[in-house]
């Protein structure tokens, strides 16, 4: 006889509302039989399965209502457990919402450097053509020549579109006037119409495929084009600027209004005037300029079948040794993953993508192990519910369910406190971080979705070890003993603590040197002096009027000295190759075009031979000022050794010899080493900064007076200034901004984990009340008591310091490699993250260690 | 007094004619015969567990037998409850009904 499928029978015994019910699973089985004989097997089993399947929706009806019911029990008994024990609750709630929080506003930061570049439709199509000076051939810079781009895509059909974009200067700003509104820009770009095809810069007003195609014409964007314009209509009006910075003033019409930038590119331009404006040669392949070029590819793969083919580019289309290479980046690999020189804005780094990310995560584990901790500690009190509930017949998984359900709410309180939280302490966040993100932007799938995740996993991991511990109790026991009930858990939460202080330690270590580290980059010596030097952007009036300018200046006592050059340290730099006498190699030198003010104004020091003596450069018998890294990579044993060496340029642009030798400078961030340079002197108009080197005392009056000498001189152009220091603390203001960031969490997780600390001790206290109480009636001292009950966790604290150590120093060091010039990790670093740690922690559990050692022993005794 | 449903007033109708030997199957088979519908066997259950609550029927098991896996059978029968409440909705029924027999004629 065929019997009913195994697994339907087994379904319907488990979903049935009646499934302890014999007779109703005869009646079926019956049924079944009957229907066998009447239908056949193959229809009653149908039939049978049909039924099975019936009986869910009754099964989900029924385990609702019963859960429901006990649903109601669990909230009430959660709240009230909440109401008794306000301090602890407030503990939990108030550490969890902290740890949430704290993960948010990380994990907000770290998407926010993930989404750079991303809005682009071909993003991960677009490759930005990086330059290599490096004798292995890794990239080094991200600005290049200017004929590589057309070329790349006459050669390699892959190649479907180039974007060729020409920013004027480094950080030098360009004056824009239309009218009356004059003003100093930053973001001035050339570029191909193609920009508007390969990237996804929306035109509001022009046509995209015109705009950039006529000499002369420019695309505003949005911002600047009410700056300038305000409610007109910008579109075929007319703009005067100078690009090149050499005084002649060139038209340029107005064919589009772009809308801004996004916040999250890699660049971003105010004015983009037409490529085919540029007076230079642009199929040029010798020399690095600002200028960037990008290409889109048909498909990601052809990235790397290209890669071997470029040398063999180089070889076609310029020269048989060429002094640079090409590679090919990824437009999503510029924010965190490029390291390279010329860069048009700062990038981000990918480190402390994962430091940071690390740190949310430690955090909410910092949090969640306080759950844990204080949860368990206090399952004492818990231990005579669970044995009622067990006695009356709650199931193991049943109580495991109550407890996590209690976690569970506990962090969706937690989580709703910690949005209060975020709400708050946003803009603070936008302040520390330099980033932008709205309230209105935090209302999107992700970030609901986000912290629905965390909560539930919150609420998991911080629930999971407590729900097991407590519904593990014996009825028995826990209801027989009227207190001090005792458990195992304190291993664990010995562990837990220690894991904890671990963590801190390690964050406050890490702390601790990142200052470290920025002091010292703030403090370094960069081989000039870069206090009190005020610098101007030159133009033509004030070219023609150095001379008389530099008088008046010299006139004040508050002004030691004056000098213009082609480039000022921070701001850009010049590259070209050099042939040194006695020396086979070519090799790439910054050429700083100066006067022979310059290195008395930057205090820069003379290791050999003087400075230099003509006034202007010709040709051939140009004087040349090199830095010693100069001397030592010509291969001269000493820099009077190279003092009289001869130098060419190679294109023969310069010829002539060293005279002199200085000491090397840092032009650039600490993160690089310094470059070698040579220094000639060449004419007025090809410098585009004057130097101003004041003396320390009343700047502010000295200011004032250069301001009042700019207007009876120069009175054509607004006064544009910037200070030297300022400019180099803005190179590393993300390093430094990276460290404010670095304290606060760092801050944040210490105080989380002192909070747990602090229900700990105060547990520790109030469990051990009457010990306390019968050890003073036999005459302890409340010192005595007070060492009894906090030294358990100093040294749990102490032992914490020894285990982060090791982890810290590693993961520091590793750190410290990202700058040329690091501080050592001393011992004193090691003992001050010891003596943080242990202070914080003395004073939480002094706190109610103190209270508990000084009452009275009659209440302690009449405790319970 | 309670009001039946029809199912329920069907239910005890069908477990008064088969006296002694009234099952879920026997029940259902009844059911299914006077109306001629398909009726799902849980439709026949969920009367006969709340007439059951209500006090309106007890419950017997009988011996298992093979055919039913090994499971015994329940049988039903009425109380004096079930009786009681069975005669009152006959009578609502019929009261009811006076007169609009007359009426759906002339319609």
């Amino acid at each position: 006889m065929n019997k009913p499928p195994k697994l339907a029978k087994f379904l319907l015994k488990i979903l049935s509302s009646r499934e302890k019910d014999d007779a109703y699973m005869g009646d079926i089985e019956e049924l079944f039989y009957y229907r066998t004989e009447c239908q056949g097997y193959r229809w009653s089993k149908r039939w049978y399965w049909w039924e099975a399947f019936k009986s869910i929706p009754g099964f989900i009806r029924e385990s609702i209502r019963w859960r429901m019911a006990m649903l109601g029990n669990y909230i009430k008994i959660t709240f009230r457990n909440m109401k008794r024990h306000k301090g602890y609750t407030f503990i939990n709630i108030a550490g969890l919402a902290v740890g949430i929080a704290c993960t948010i506003f990380i994990l907000l930061w770290v998407r926010d450097e993930l989404s750079f570049d991303r809005f682009h439709e071909n993003a991960d199509r677009i490759y930005r053509v990086v330059f290599s000076t490096s004798d292995d051939g890794s990239p080094t810079n991200a600005n290049g020549a200017f004929g590589v781009g057309p070329a790349l895509k006459r050669d390699f059909p892959e190649v479907l579109e180039t974007v060729r974009l020409r920013k004027m200067g480094q950080g030098v700003k360009r004056y824009i006037g239309y009218k009356d509104k004059k003003y100093y820009e930053l973001r001035f770009f050339f570029s191909e119409p193609t920009i508007f095809t390969v990237f996804d810069f929306p035109l509001i007003k022009g046509d995209p495929a015109k705009a950039l195609d006529e000499p002369n014409s420019i695309v505003l964007t949005e911002e600047v084009a009410r700056k300038y314009f305000g409610n007109e209509d910008p579109i075929g009006e007319i703009i005067e600027a100078d690009p090149y910075n050499d005084g002649e003033l060139m038209l340029f019409h107005v064919t589009g209004i772009a809308k801004d930038v996004p916040r999250n590119s890699h660049f971003h331009f105010d004015f983009l005037a037409s490529y085919s404006t540029l007076k230079e040669d642009t199929n040029e392949f010798s020399g690095f300029y600002q200028h960037f070029t990008y290409v889109l590819l048909s498909d990601r793969s052809s990235a790397e079948s290209l890669d071997p083919k470029l040398l063999d580019f180089l070889h076609r289309n310029w020269r048989e040794n060429p002094w640079y290479t090409i590679s090919l980046q990824p437009l999503l690999d510029v924010r965190l993953h490029s390291r390279l020189k010329a860069e048009i804005e700062p990038t981000g780094n990918v480190l402390y993508v994962y430091i940071f990310t690390a740190i949310a995560v430690l955090v909410l584990v910092i949090a969640c192990i306080n759950f844990m901790n204080l949860t368990s500690a206090r399952a004492v009190k818990r231990a005579k519910e669970v044995g009622i509930r067990k006695v009356v017949g709650a199931k193991k998984n049943q109580l495991v369910r109550q407890f996590m359900g209690e976690s569970f709410l506990l962090s969706v309180f937690s989580a709703v406190a910690a949005v209060l939280i975020i709400i708050m302490a946003l803009p603070f966040f936008n302040g520390l971080t330099g980033k932008g993100i709205t309230l209105l932007s935090l209302i999107n799938p992700t970030f609901v979705l986000g912290i629905g995740a965390i909560t539930l996993a919150v609420g998991f991991i911080s629930g999971i070890y407590p729900a097991f511990f407590l519904s593990s109790f014996q009825p028995m026991h826990s209801l027989k003993s009227r207190s001090g009930y005792s458990f195992s858990g304190t291993v664990l939460r010995k562990g837990l603590v220690i894991f904890q202080f671990t963590l801190s330690i390690g964050i406050i270590f890490s702390t601790l040197i990142v200052h470290k580290q920025m002091k010292y980059i703030q403090s370094r010596n960069l081989g000039y002096d870069k206090e009190q030097i005020m610098v101007i952007p030159l133009n033509k009036d004030l070219r023609q009027n150095y001379k008389g300018f530099r008088n008046e200046l010299l006139k004040y006592t508050g002004i030691e000295n004056t000098a213009t050059s082609s480039w000022v340290p921070t701001r850009g730099s010049g590259h070209l190759s050099f042939r040194f006498e006695d020396h086979e190699e070519i090799l790439s030198q910054v050429i700083y075009g100066i006067d022979r003010d310059f290195v008395s104004t930057y205090g820069l020091k003379f290791l050999a031979g003087k400075n230099i003596q003509h006034l202007s450069s010709d040709n051939a018998t140009s004087e040349f000022l090199v830095s010693e890294l100069t001397t030592q990579e010509a291969g001269y044993f000493s820099p009077q050794e190279a003092v009289g060496k001869s130098v060419a340029e190679y294109s023969g642009q310069f010829r002539g010899h060293i005279v002199g030798v200085v000491n090397d400078i840092n032009i650039y961030s600490l993160h690089q080493e310094p470059y070698s340079i040579i220094y000639a002197v060449t004419p007025i108009k090809n410098h585009n900064y004057l130097s101003i080197r004041m003396l320390p005392q009343n700047i502010s009056d000295s200011i004032s007076y250069i301001q009042k000498t700019w207007q009876k001189m120069v009175p054509s152009n607004p006064l544009d200034y910037f200070f030297l220091d300022v400019s180099f603390e803005q190179m590393h203001l993300a390093d430094k901004r990276m460290g404010e960031i670095f304290s606060v969490f760092s801050i944040l997780a210490v105080f989380v984990a002192c909070m747990g600390l602090f229900g700990l001790a105060a547990y520790t206290a109030e469990q051990k009340t009457k010990e306390i109480g019968v050890r003073k009636v036999l005459g302890a001292s409340s010192s005595s008591i007070y060492v009894l009950l906090s030294q358990k966790f100093l040294k749990w604290v102490a032992l914490a310091n020894i285990l982060a150590w090791p982890v810290a120093y590693y993961a520091m060091h590793k750190w410290l490699q990202n700058f040329a010039y690091r501080v050592t990790i001393g011992w004193e670093i090691f003992l001050v993250s010891a003596g943080v740690a242990l202070s914080i922690s003395v004073v939480t559990v002094s706190f109610q260690s103190i209270k508990a050692a000084l009452t009275n022993p009659t209440d302690s005794l009449r405790y319970e | 007094m309670e009001l039946l449903t029809k199912l329920e007033e069907l239910v005890l109708i069908a477990i008064l004619r088969l006296k002694d030997k009234a099952y879920g199957i026997s029940i259902y088979n009844y059911i299914v015969a006077l109306t001629g519908k398909d009726v799902t066997v849980s439709s026949v259950y969920f009367p006969l567990e709340r007439l059951v609550r209500n006090g309106y029927l007890q419950t017997s098991r009988g011996e298992p037998t093979p055919q039913r896996g090994g499971m015994g059978k329940r049988y039903y029968r009425l109380t004096k409850a079930g009786v009681k409440a069975l005669q009152e909705n006959r009578s609502l029924h019929e009261t009811a009904w006076k007169g609009v027999s007359d009426i759906l004629k002339s319609t």
